[in-house]
């Protein structure tokens, strides 16, 4: 009853030994702040990528509102906002459409809004401010370049505003303008004053505009809850609870970006979360494993004055916290820091360009804390109960006899240093089979990635968006969204031909595309409605089910494309000279709604008929659906796929109905030694047309480099880290091996032993030790890596598998060095009196 | 459990309940203040305040049984200790097993004290004997040897006085340890009382028998009465002794022609044995140091005697459980009076 | 009142019988409350480890310590270092004191692990007779051999615990001193009625003991098992 008041003593135990070993007290420090840091630094970029995600797709909706009200009357407004669960909102009127001639291609909406809803259109006013006046707007960069008109206030523009009954014309005044990506959202925007919507559509009834699917002067009112969950539920109480009745919509941005959904994409990072607890363990492990040991002595002396177990127990344990206190914030603040860094690489890796969000969210920081806290923890337990079950005797004990006798081996050869010493090797099997398998696993993942990150070739890569040596486009044709002015046949026969001209070019290789509308037949409409008549209903796919139709992009290629072909078959066979005919066609996979997901409608040996092109033909194969992807546009439409014909099939006779179709690249193969010339000549010629965009391996390769530096900078620094963890553990490894055995030593030493003669003993067995590792990595080990890298490097698309022998080579030498150091100064450490007798004089 | 350092704990108790019925009090007060006071906050403040003040009362209750169950331990941990029963705890890491400990060392030592002390006291008995026996064979030479000095022939009158002065201070000193050997005997209790209920006639004739001669020289009356069934609770021979002193006195300072009176008389719980005399009496304000060690009236001075005689007598009767007490009128007699225990 | 009671205690080192070192091999023993047991031997004939098992702080082959009624091998690790806190005070023959505490920390070690309250008075008294005043915020390293092991004897006498274990108490001491740290040990365990069992080579000191042991190869040779009657002081 009442436990006794005895912590004083303990806590003043603890923090002495602190004092006394302050080399310790640092290698601690440093693991705990590694630990933390790489902890902190991954939860950081996770969370900053989530954020990234999220703010990705908000901008892609274009409103980072939780939800909204469609076509609410003033009123009703009113009734909605007073609503306790709508912390904000804002309201946006519908004006019209933009008939300017420039936006025939990519709409543009005009609408009047709050400062509310500006602040949640992510639309970040450069200059000026919301219209006021009857003939201010507020227009995006990338429309008043449409239009030609410098970025400043004050410009004058002229808009066609469709409100439906009839198109208003109307001279504007710039009053504001904001940077908007013209890719991003789905449509242009442009702002109005409420003083012109009062003067021009004021009268138009709401209810009729909706009725009739213009929407002119109908209002939307977005609101912000308290926080994203249950979005739907919260708008529909909010309906019920004022007896409004209207449409409602959510932000799909916050539905779709939760990472919770894909539970698989965190496995790699609990695995590498995984992977740095236990090498923190494992350090801080060793590290108060090697000082209990080597102060026995000192322990023993305690219990032996009445230091019970438990409380021997709790001074190890208060010493890893301080330890651990003292290590906690840099590590965390560095973690932060690296972490904020890295984040942008990381962005780069995802498919869609992201803008970099960053969290400071306290989650990061406890989590780390806590996690750093568990190994920790973890770590001084088990030096802990090894402190607390030294026997007291060991206070009085000084060399001692030897109390536990293995088998003696008695050989007649015994005596000779290095068979002692490979003796000794196999005196515990486990020990030694687990040092040399931590020792060579660190060895091969070394190397694997090492060879991996060797492997990276450039020129691979290149490949895959360009397969001669330059290319020239059409960006007309390019992009879909809005177009840019242009003429989409400006590759024409007489270009190409100016091109070939050119000194050096060896040949000139074309591509050709048609956007084709084709009607569903029964293949395809055999895999579709199936999938139309799952839940949820996908808007999409009904409509096309409804128009009957999927949207194909075909290609013409040229013969010097053909060598690229077959890399990218899936089924069937390629058969340049057969195609060539003009009979056959390739066709790619489709790809579906949802992510990753492929179908081919077709198989080998299909007829297919193009409508189009007023001819069917062969399925001569089916390929990856992002077969030949440097001769494509490099965008795909849901539903649709590729199909590839050799140009002729698209340059020759067609239908009449058919527009002809437009030269989308032409690629050119050059002589190496002209390559410079070359390309000048060809960059000159394209120079005069705005469509034309000139791209040398040379410019794809700068793109590039930023690119792999990242991949070498992750790759390299893993590598050199989990090298470095491994040769820790070893130096740990020795180190507690060289001190268990103090007492042999005495004794050997004691019976004639000379302090040479054991030196050179243990250096055998450093030396065994590595001769043994050197025969595991170099056939195990060599294996391993050339499948693992092979398989890792076949697979990607810029590495070229290239083995690599450094790893190896370097092992042998670097490890003997090591084993060599760090036995003769372990031993040093032990001849020189232990933490113990040092404080002690005169005895 | 009053500590200088420590506030009162009443104090603090009230202190603390204090504060935290404010708190209680203030939070709710402002609570429905804020949200309105509908009836459904209101019932759910009220039944919360209960809920906590509940739990509040309990857990202090539940405190005070374990503080007095604490001191109930204690306690019995103490009368373990203090009869030699089994320990209570043993080497358990708590302050009670500390205090338990501590507590059974002290005991040890004291108890050791207590055998050492008793070894102590067996030494000096030892040593008692050991003077008793060495100091007899000198003593009884001297004495002889003085008695053959005194038998001499021709020896002149002041020879023979101071031989005669050897003779009687020998004797003094013979009497003199005899009765310090007693007295030390009896105090260090090495003399065994043997009492039983016997008639006190034969005790007194006892203790007379010794004295006739003397009272007869100086032709002093001695007259006795008591009944013979008169009886106490007493050791024959050591009140025998005692009455002998008494008596003695009686004789030695009665002049001659004097009388003593013994009346032996039994009451309710003492039987009384009086010795009254008229000799010289004792003066009132020596009354009450007659009974010292080594104690001599100033009357008395002129007669011979140590003065252990009443002392000795007193601790005979009171180690028997009596007790003995004196009156006395100077120059006419004194009466002392002995009382033993009737059974 | 035996304190101490060994029955048939065995050390034996090794397990092949021909290399076999035996420590003490059946040791029998009684000792007193209060007794002042002196042991001699020479070098290597088991006196320390059966010092050290009557402390607890190894465990025998074989045999049973009972000290005070409580046998020692039989209680948890736990409860047998908390009984040599409170019931027993060591003094080493070397390496007696924590390294990182100064002088009065170690003399006070024992007391504060059991958290217990410091007799200041007793413990002034302790440190005065030993003469160790000027050194008590000295750290171990900077006190001579001699002063280490009055400090380590102080410690040992700090709890006044029921048994003083010496093993050369007096070895870095000169004989003045070796005497006078005597003294105070006699004076003290007659005060506490503590039972000292202490090994010694010095003949002149081991006279000062109720009893001599005298060990040679693990057995007692002479010396009674069992005490010989009461103390004469």
């Amino acid at each position: 009853m009442i436990a006794n008041n005895n912590r004083k003593i303990v806590t003043r135990l603890s923090l002495r030994s602190l004092r006394v070993s302050p080399l310790r007290n640092l290698a601690v420090i440093s693991a705990v702040v590694l630990t933390t840091l790489l902890i902190t630094s991954i939860f950081t970029m996770s969370l900053n990528l989530n954020k990234s995600m999220e703010l990705t797709m908000m901008k892609s909706v274009g409103t980072d509102f939780h939800g909204s009200f469609k076509r609410v009357s003033p009123e009703q407004i009113e009734i909605l906002q007073q609503h306790p669960s709508v912390k904000e909102y804002g309201v946006m009127l519908h004006a019209g459409l933009l008939r300017n001639e420039v936006f025939r291609d990519s709409p543009v909406e005009v609408k009047r809004i709050d400062e509310a809803s500006a602040r949640h259109s992510f639309i970040h006013l450069i200059e000026g401010g919301l219209p006021e006046a009857g003939n201010e707007v507020v227009l995006s960069t990338w429309v008043l370049d449409k239009f030609g008109i410098q970025h400043a206030l004050g410009e004058r523009v002229q808009l066609d505003i469709d409100i439906t009954e009839r198109v208003l014309k109307q001279e504007f005044v710039v009053s504001g303008y904001y940077e908007a990506d013209k890719n991003l959202a789905i449509a242009g925007l442009a702002f109005v004053s409420d003083a012109w919507v009062q003067q021009n559509i004021s009268g138009i009834d709401p209810a009729e505009s909706e009725a009739s699917g213009s929407y002119v002067n109908t209002q939307e009112m977005s609101v912000m809850f308290k926080n994203a969950v249950d979005i739907e539920k919260k708008l529909d109480k909010v309906l019920a609870d004022t007896g409004v009745n209207r449409p409602t919509g959510v932000n799909w941005a916050y539905t779709t970006s939760s990472l919770s959904d894909n539970l698989i994409e965190f496995v790699p990072y609990v695995a590498v979360i995984f992977i740095i607890m236990l090498s923190g363990y494992l350090l801080i492990y060793n590290i108060f494993y090697i000082s209990v040991v080597r102060d026995v002595k000192f322990y023993g002396l305690l219990k032996a004055i009445g230091t019970t177990p438990r409380q021997l127990k709790r001074m190890i344990r208060i010493q890893s916290q301080i330890l651990y206190l003292i290590g906690l914030p840099f590590g965390l603040a560095a973690g932060y820091v690296i972490g904020r860094l890295l984040t942008p690489m990381m962005n780069t890796f995802s498919s869609e360009p992201m803008e970099a969000a960053y969290s400071a969210s306290p989650w990061i920081f406890i989590g780390a804390a806590l996690f750093a806290y568990l190994t920790v923890w973890l770590a001084a337990g088990k030096p802990g109960r090894m402190a607390a079950r030294i026997a007291p005797v060991e206070a009085v004990r000084y060399t001692g006899v030897q109390t536990t006798r293995r088998r003696n081996k008695r050989s007649k050869r015994g005596g000779r240093l290095h068979v002692m010493a490979f003796t000794n090797l196999f005196r515990s099997k486990k020990k030694l089979s687990l040092m040399l398998t931590s020792l060579s696993l660190s060895i091969v993942l070394f190397s694997i990635i090492f060879t991996v990150i060797g492997s990276l070739d450039v020129n691979k890569y290149l490949s895959t968006f360009l397969s001669g040596d330059m290319v020239i486009r059409n960006e007309k044709i390019e992009t879909h969204e809005g177009e840019r002015p242009g003429d989409p046949y400006k590759l024409s026969e007489a270009f190409s031909s100016d091109l070939e001209r050119i000194d050096g070019v060896k040949s000139v290789e074309k591509v050709y595309y048609y956007y084709d509308i084709h009607d569903m037949d029964e293949k395809i409409r055999a895999v579709l409605q199936p999938l139309s008549e799952t839940e949820p209903p996908q808007p999409y796919l009904t409509s096309l089910l409804e128009r009957n139709s999927v949207y194909l992009q075909l290609y013409g290629i040229d013969p010097g494309w053909y060598d690229l072909v077959q890399k990218d078959v899936i089924e069937g066979h390629f058969d340049p000279q057969k195609f060539a005919s003009g009979d056959y066609v390739l066709v790619a996979q489709s790809l579906m709604w949802e992510e990753d997901t492929y179908t081919s409608y077709y198989h080998p040996g299909d007829i297919m008929e193009f409508k189009n092109l007023g001819k069917s033909y062969e399925v001569m194969a089916v390929m990856n659906y992002d077969a030949l992807y440097a001769a494509t546009t490099q965008s795909f439409s849901t539903y649709g796929f590729n199909a590839f014909f050799p140009s002729s099939e698209l340059t020759g006779e067609l239908p009449a109905e058919t527009n002809p179709p437009w030269p989308l690249s032409a690629t050119l193969h050059i002589d190496p030694d002209k390559l410079d010339s070359a390309t000048q000549a060809a960059k000159s010629l394209a120079a005069s047309s705005d469509e034309l965009v000139v791209k040398s391996r040379e410019d794809y390769r700068e793109e590039l480099d930023g690119f792999i530096g990242v991949f070498q900078i992750i790759g390299y620094g893993l590598s050199f880290v989990i090298a470095l963890i491994g040769v820790l553990n070893y130096i740990n490894t020795v180190v507690t091996g060289v001190i268990m055995r103090r007492n042999e030593f005495a004794l050997l030493e004691s019976i004639g032993m000379t302090k040479r003669q054991l030196k050179k003993m243990l250096v055998y067995e450093g030396i065994y030790n590595v001769l043994l590792t050197t025969a595991i990595t170099s056939t195990l080990g060599v294996f391993l890596t050339y499948s693992i890298a092979k398989s890792i490097a076949g697979n990607t698309a810029f590495t070229v598998f290239r083995m690599s022998w450094l790893p190896f080579v370097l092992v042998v030498p670097v490890l003997a060095i090591i084993a060599y150091t760090v036995t003769l100064s372990s031993y040093r450490m032990l001849s020189k009196a232990t933490l113990i007798e040092r404080l002690r004089q005169g005895e | 459990m009053i500590n200088s350092t420590v506030p009162h704990p009443r104090r603090l108790r009230y202190l603390f309940s204090a504060v935290f019925l404010l708190l209680l009090i203030g939070y709710s007060g402002t609570i429905l203040y804020l949200e309105g006071f509908s009836p459904a906050l209101l019932q759910l403040t009220l039944l919360f305040l209960i809920a906590v003040l509940g739990t509040g009362a309990l857990y202090n209750r539940v405190l005070q049984r374990q503080l007095t169950g604490f001191m109930d331990t204690v306690e019995e941990m103490v009368d373990r200790a203090i009869h030699g029963r089994e320990q209570l705890t043993l080497f358990d890491e708590t302050r009670l097993s500390s205090l338990e400990h501590k507590l059974l060392r002290y005991i040890e030592m004291g108890k050791a004290n207590e055998h050492n002390l008793a070894a102590e006291k067996n030494m000096i008995k030892e040593l008692i004997s050991d003077i008793s026996h060495q100091t007899k064979t000198p003593l009884a030479s001297v004495l002889l040897y003085s008695q053959l000095l005194a038998e001499t022939p021709d020896l002149s009158p002041d020879t023979r006085q101071l031989v005669e002065q050897i003779g009687i201070q020998s004797e003094k000193l013979d009497w003199l340890i005899t009765s310090l050997i007693k007295l030390s005997r009896l105090e260090t209790g090495m003399i065994h009382l043997q009492s039983e209920v016997r008639p006190v006639a034969a005790t007194i004739t006892s203790a007379l028998s010794h004295l006739y001669t003397r009272a007869g020289n100086k032709n002093i009356i001695i007259n006795i009465d008591c009944d013979p069934l008169t009886s106490a609770r007493h050791d024959y021979k050591w009140t025998s002794e005692a009455l002998f002193n008494l008596l003695e006195n009686a004789v030695k300072y009665t002049e001659p022609g004097g009388s003593i009176r013994i009346t032996a008389e039994g009451n309710e719980m003492f039987t009384r044995i009086e010795v009254a005399d008229t000799g010289i009496g004792i003066p009132e304000d020596e009354l009450e140091h007659i009974f010292r060690r080594f104690y001599r009236g100033h009357n008395a001075r002129e007669v011979e005697g140590i003065g252990i005689g009443l002392f000795l007598a007193q601790k005979i009767i009171s180690i028997q459980g009596g007790y003995i007490t004196a009156a006395s009128q100077p120059g006419q007699g004194s009466r002392l009076t002995l009382y033993l225990p009737q059974l | 009142m035996p304190i101490l009671n060994i029955v048939n205690l065995k050390k034996y080192y090794g397990k092949d019988p021909q290399t076999t070192v035996k420590a003490l091999d059946d040791i029998s023993l009684t000792v007193e409350k209060g007794e002042f047991v002196a042991i001699v031997g020479t070098s290597g004939s088991g006196k320390s480890t059966l010092l050290h098992m009557l402390g607890g702080l190894d465990r025998p082959t074989e045999g049973k310590v009972t000290v005070d009624g409580n046998e020692l091998f039989a209680m948890s690790d736990e409860k047998l270092t908390i009984f040599r806190r409170r019931s027993v005070g060591f003094v080493f023959q070397s390496y007696n004191l924590v390294p990182i505490l100064s002088v009065l920390e170690n003399i006070t070690l024992p007391i504060e692990l059991d958290g217990g309250r410091i007799d200041r008075t007793y413990l002034d008294e302790v440190i005065q007779a030993l003469g160790l005043q000027s050194k008590i915020h000295s750290l171990p390293g900077s006190l001579s051999g001699g002063q280490q092991q009055r400090v380590a004897i102080a410690r040992a006498l700090a709890t006044k615990p029921s048994i003083i274990l010496a093993d050369e108490p007096t070895g870095n001491l000169d004989s003045k001193t070796s005497q006078e740290v005597l003294i105070l040990l006699k004076q003290m365990s007659e005060k506490f009625n503590q039972t000292i069992v202490m090994i010694t080579h010095n003949e002149s000191i081991a006279q000062m003991a109720d009893r001599i042991i005298r060990i040679e190869d693990g057995r007692i040779v002479s010396g009674n098992a069992t005490p010989s009657g009461a103390r004469i002081l």
